[in-house]
């Protein structure tokens, strides 16, 4: 499989979910563990660019997939969705930041490729799955929104 | 504008950036070669007694390296009291495998009669839980009287009189990570601790009791917290960690599932509040009486003494509440933000409501006809400093003038009230050579707190902010701090912080001035500089620092302390809520569109950390009031998933208007007033009074949606 864009070739422990092995074997805990049972989010990771919940997948399962963890975000400086999660005060314990940036990522880059804009109950419909204790989503909604208009911006820029 | 330059300003936690790249560490995110994984065996009976337990399976599993029970072990006892009650537990060299141990371990129980209704829990012959502490009720763990007048001529003068009985269910904090604890002992004895706790020092000197070593044997870390609002206070798997390792000599890890979150931590309690109102025709309040019934489970834990801090908006002259805690045979309540407070605001507030509705007059112009001012009494008899309620009230008032009514919305007002804490804290503040500043503080970062630290450092040194590190550190490392709860973290150690700013600011001038054979009178702070009041002289603090600590004047490094025995300062925090919902007319269902807050903060000091606090807060007393509460089957949790014990998603949030209203605390450092706790005490209310206005049906029960309601 490919982990952050880096082709491993691993021996996993067929109990193990893809959770366990980021976490216990790889070292990559920014993947969260909240409930291990596929119900809050907190270890969102992309696989082939779709958000999955990676306690609810079987390591041995994910063979040949391309799993992209918070680890394999930001390269020398936070990329606009963390940028944006911070300036908006979108981060308070922050256990659910990791899954719900990821989540994020999947929504944004989703919807660069279509015309319209998305509006608040889009981005609330996407982040659906992912739960936070601490915000109220308010300041999520507006760090996602504030990154799509800053990427949609970026592209039109180089375009 | 505000005479301040960095207090006030918007700025986000510099903490924030590890969170967002993954690379802040959790306590689960510890790890030590050959660390071991703990897991405990639980009751499944609500009271019972252990015959007989038989661990040699769970023994011969291949990976068990120990096994405690309540034959070899005192932290584990064969009197069950609760379902879900810790009776065994078990290290293995990997999760699974102490699971798997857990299963195999096999329990005789004499089952014995148990009680799970706190009021058939006060009937004479209910099961006794523990002794009662009341003559004539039973499994009484508390009870306390409020008195004010002659509540019965009160009654009497009354034109209206309103009467009902609300009910709250108990509710879980559901802080995304769960409980964990890493335990290692070192070859000399001592014990260090990695833990998710609110407050590092309470649970040191918790552990060197429970575990017999000295003070200074236990050092407790603590990592970044995912969450806790009142529900980490409590040690729960600390002592079987440690005990796990002492006895393998190998560091052990417990991490709770979220069922055993759900089954067996500290969540807000269930509550029944009685409540009975009376008022002119006028609408002047006269009298009111409460009986109020906490259920504690099976030990005290119930917060039932924060009536005082909760109450005491209006200035009823007569009034008489009893207020009682009581056994039962469920799982051990805690504190859960503004513990006590949501539960009473929802029956009171709901009172009003109808009393308003009764005289036909407008709820908000009732609530301010009979709102508490500066000069009126609490009802412990404080006399109330400059306040916020009538400016809550008053800019609620302005706010809901401008909604427009349609069918099917529902517009509802409620009003709070609480206390914050003030607490021991203590700090120590170091100047560096190049100018730099390091605080570092004992008490656990949950709200942003060392963001404010720094604002408030780089406001009195005339220092930019990013020239300040703020750090909580270790038992070993930081002064003493409280516990991170009842919103005094901020109020608290603020205070200590400008103590010590004071001491450093005198040291600091009065080197300079010995330097310069000048009065230290004569200078002052300004622009990164020591600068003299006439302009003629300005050195660079940064030269100042290194200049000190290569003199015989040493490094100018000092300390500054707090704390308030009698816990509360006299920090009095009003909130009033807006609410707008709509029902749909064909299935009832409810939706929260928004909700406004307009809380009295005495000062922001970081709006941006504030309106989070609130907007959460909003969520979660929505959460509480609306969708969640724990069910029992015989004591026994029945909705132990977060699928079945459902909070909010971003779906069901609303849209969120925190307004900070700033009339300045008294004794408040700036005239700061706590803020993380006093949102969420009115939500379930404001929702409750919402849905009334829309429906004309009154919901007297937690959670409000859980059959949907239709229109009356």
């Amino acid at each position: 499989m490919t982990i952050n864009e880096e082709p491993r070739n691993l021996e996993v422990d067929v109990r193990d979910s893809l959770l366990d092995l980021l976490r216990d074997h790889l070292g990559l805990t920014g993947t969260k563990r909240g409930c291990d049972q596929g119900e809050c989010g907190t270890c969102t990771v992309l696989m082939d660019g779709r958000p999955v919940n990676a306690c609810m997948l079987l390591a041995v399962d994910v063979v040949g997939a391309s799993v992209t963890t918070i680890e394999g975000l930001a390269h020398d400086q936070l990329n606009a969705i963390q940028q944006a999660f911070v300036d908006s005060g979108a981060v308070q314990c922050g256990f659910c930041t990791p899954g719900m940036i990821m989540s994020a990522k999947a929504f944004i880059d989703r919807t660069l490729e279509l015309p319209e804009e998305p509006t608040r109950p889009d981005v609330r419909q996407a982040l659906s799955g992912n739960l936070c204790r601490c915000t109220g989503y308010q300041k999520i909604v507006d760090a996602v929104l504030s990154a799509y208009t800053h990427l949609r911006q970026e592209e039109a820029t180089h375009v | 504008m505000s005479e301040h330059r960095v207090i006030g300003q918007r700025l986000p936690r510099p903490d924030a950036i590890p969170r967002v790249t993954g690379e802040a560490v959790y306590t689960d995110d510890i790890t030590f070669p050959g660390m071991l994984h703990g897991a405990v065996a639980r009751s499944p009976h609500a009271r019972a007694r252990i015959l007989q337990i038989d661990t040699s399976q769970a023994e011969a599993l291949p990976g068990v390296r120990a096994v405690l029970t309540p034959d070899n072990c005192d932290l584990f006892s064969t009197e069950i009291f609760y379902p879900g009650q810790k009776i065994a537990a078990v290290a293995a060299v990997d999760r699974h495998t102490a699971r798997e141990a857990v299963a195999l371990i096999e329990v005789e129980y004499e089952t014995l009669p148990s009680i799970c209704d706190p009021l058939l829990a006060m009937e004479p012959d209910a099961p006794q839980v523990h002794p009662s502490k009341h003559p004539d009720h039973n499994n009484v763990c508390s009870f306390q009287r409020k008195e004010r007048g002659d509540v019965e001529a009160g009654f009497a003068r009354a034109e209206v009189v309103v009467e009902q009985t609300y009910q709250v269910g108990a509710a879980h904090q559901a802080y995304l990570e769960p409980h964990a604890c890493v335990a290692r002992f070192d070859n000399a004895g001592d014990l260090t601790v990695w833990t998710s706790v609110q407050g590092q020092f309470v649970a040191r000197s918790g552990l060197s009791q429970i575990l017999g070593l000295p003070l200074r044997s236990v050092r407790i870390v603590v990592p970044e917290i995912g969450g806790a609002f009142g529900g980490k206070t409590a040690l729960i798997m600390e002592p079987i960690a440690a005990t796990l390792a002492r006895q393998t000599g190998t560091p052990v890890k417990i991490i709770m599932t979220r069922h055993e979150e759900l089954a067996d931590s500290h969540p807000g309690p269930a509550c029944v509040v009685r409540v009975k109102t009376g008022a002119l025709n006028d609408g002047t309040l006269v009298a009111e009486s409460a009986e109020i019934i906490y259920d504690t489970g099976a030990a005290p834990g119930a917060p039932s003494g924060s009536f005082d801090r909760t109450r005491g908006l209006y200035r009823t002259p007569n009034f008489l509440y009893d207020i009682y805690s009581v056994y039962t045979n469920k799982l051990i309540p805690g504190a859960y933000r503004a513990p006590g407070a949501l539960e009473l605001t929802f029956a009171f507030e709901a009172q009003i409501d109808e009393i308003a509705r009764q005289l036909k007059i407008d709820p908000i112009d009732l609530r301010l006809k009979n709102a508490v001012d500066a000069g009126d009494l609490s009802v412990d008899g404080r006399t109330y400093p400059a306040i916020g309620l009538r400016e809550s009230l008053r800019q609620a008032k302005e706010y809901v003038a401008t909604l427009e009514r349609r069918p099917g919305l529902g517009i509802g007002i409620a009003s709070g009230k609480w206390m914050n804490a003030i607490g021991a804290s203590g700090v120590l503040l170091m100047l560096d050579e190049d100018g730099s500043v390091n605080l570092t503080s004992g008490a656990i970062d949950l709200t942003g707190v060392n963001t404010a630290l720094a604002q408030v450092v780089a406001e009195e040194l005339s220092i930019p902010v990013d020239r300040v590190h703020v750090r909580t550190r270790d038992t070993d490392a930081s002064p003493y701090s409280a516990i991170s709860g009842g919103s005094r973290t901020t109020y608290g150690t603020t205070i200590a912080t400008r103590n010590a700013l004071q001491k450093l600011k005198d040291e600091l001038l009065q080197f300079a001035a010995d330097r310069l054979s000048v009065s230290a009178e004569d200078l002052e702070l300004s622009e990164e500089q020591v600068k003299s009041r006439d302009g003629s002289i300005a050195i660079p603090i940064a030269e100042l620092a290194a200049a000190a600590m290569h003199s015989s004047r040493g490094p100018l490094t000092v300390t500054g302390s707090v704390s308030n025995p009698d816990w509360l300062a006299d920090s009095h925090i009003f909130i009033t809520q807006v609410a707008e919902v709509e029902i749909d007319p064909d299935t009832g269902q409810i939706r929260v569109l928004r909700v406004s807050s307009f809380q009295d903060v005495g000062l922001a000091l970081n709006p941006l950390l504030v309106e989070g606090q609130i907007e959460g807060g909003i969520v979660q007393g929505m959460g509480w009031g609306l969708l969640e509460g724990l069910t029992f089957d015989d004591g026994t949790v029945l909705n132990d998933g977060l699928l079945e014990y459902k909070i909010p998603t971003a779906l069901d949030a609303p849209d969120l208007r925190p307004v900070l209203i700033e009339i300045p605390s008294p004794d408040g450092p700036y005239g700061i007033k706590g803020v993380g706790e006093p949102s969420m005490v009115a939500t379930p209310a404001v929702l409750a009074n919402a849905i009334y206005d829309a429906t004309g049906v009154r919901l007297i029960e937690t959670p409000l949606a859980q059959n949907g309601v239709l229109p009356r």
